[in-house]
């Protein structure tokens, strides 16, 4: 993700890391996110809008998930993406 | 108004979703039927959604969104044979997604066309101690072939599933504890500079998401030098 880039949102993120809703559930836990299993789902299919800080705990668990694997950080966060 | 639309279906899910999360529900009845109201907005063309269940003198509709899912739910129980039934009792997903070309269920599909449905989507509710089957029948053909459609629908599945009688939330995760005290660390780090910088929550999250993109490292890691500064300075 650039200046120029807005970066991916949120579904295009989960299909790019691979990760399931269970190890994004916990990863967002960990940043200290407050989401349950089933609310991050929803966020992530679009049911549930996430406000800004929800989003950018996702993203940036799915960022973080990638950095780890020598990525970098491809999901945009709030204000970047169309989504947000 | 699409927005006012909107915000009253996330609410809805909202709703659905946090007493999903913490069962048992006292009177689940008005979420149920809120549930499967929901189920009608999952893919365009929807135009019935039920919950049928094995009770004491068989296969029932418990919860409907109309009177068009009642009626096909009945037709299948009727002939004994069906998809609702047969997700229900395999605990699996049944998509029909053209019921022109579909082989299967023949008193089904006849009753399908007669009532001008041409997909249906059944997804069996595991976890319960009797078999049920969440249904979902549109107008036009392949409306639930969409991955996303189909993740949806599972979700709300789960969410019918943990409402009704006997249903239990997503089993916790073994590392649940651990994850949660990584976040508790975060979330001081926040504190501190939400109060240092007068910054809200989000605004404070968002800064250390800049970091971490300018430095290559984890929140975590940044949190962990937040507080480590913060004890220096208020070290004697």
């Amino acid at each position: 993700m650039t200046s120029d880039d807005p970066g991916l949102d949120l579904p295009d993120g989960m299909a790019r890391t691979g990760m399931t809703f269970e190890e994004l559930w916990l990863r967002q836990l960990a940043l200290g996110g407050p989401a349950g299993r089933l609310e991050v789902e929803a966020y992530v299919l679009g049911v549930l809008a996430p406000d800004a800080y929800q989003h950018d705990l996702l993203a940036q668990a799915l960022n973080e998930w990638s950095l780890e694997r020598g990525g970098d950080h491809p999901v945009g966060y709030w204000g970047s993406t169309p989504a947000g | 108004m699409a927005s006012k639309v909107g915000s009253m279906i996330d609410q809805h899910w909202a709703s659905v979703l946090a007493a999903a999360a913490s069962p048992p529900v006292s009177d689940p009845g008005d979420l149920l039927r809120t549930a499967v109201r929901l189920g009608l907005d999952i893919a365009p063309g929807t135009s019935g959604c039920s919950v049928t269940e094995l009770t004491g003198s068989g296969y029932r509709t418990t919860v409907s969104a109309n009177e068009l899912a009642v009626a096909l739910d009945q037709r299948q129980y009727d002939a004994g044979t069906g998809p609702c039934l047969s997700a229900a009792s395999g605990g699996a997903v049944e998509r029909l997604d053209d019921m022109v070309r579909e082989a299967r269920f023949p008193e089904f599909r006849t009753a399908a066309a007669e009532a001008g449905v041409r997909s249906s989507l059944s997804v069996g509710l595991t976890g319960l101690d009797r078999p049920a089957a969440l249904n979902l029948y549109a107008g036009t053909p392949g409306a639930y072939a969409a991955g996303r459609t189909l993740a949806v629908a599972d979700l709300l599945a789960r969410c019918v599933t943990a409402l009704l009688p006997g249903g239990r939330p997503p089993p916790d995760s073994a590392g649940l504890a651990a994850e949660r005290a990584r976040g508790d660390r975060i979330s001081r780090a926040l504190r501190l500079l939400m109060a240092t910088r007068r910054l809200d929550r989000a605004a404070a999250f968002a800064e250390l998401t800049r970091q971490s993109q300018r430095q290559g490292r984890s929140v975590a890691e940044l949190a962990e030098d937040l507080l480590l500064r913060a004890g220096r300075q208020n070290a004697p």
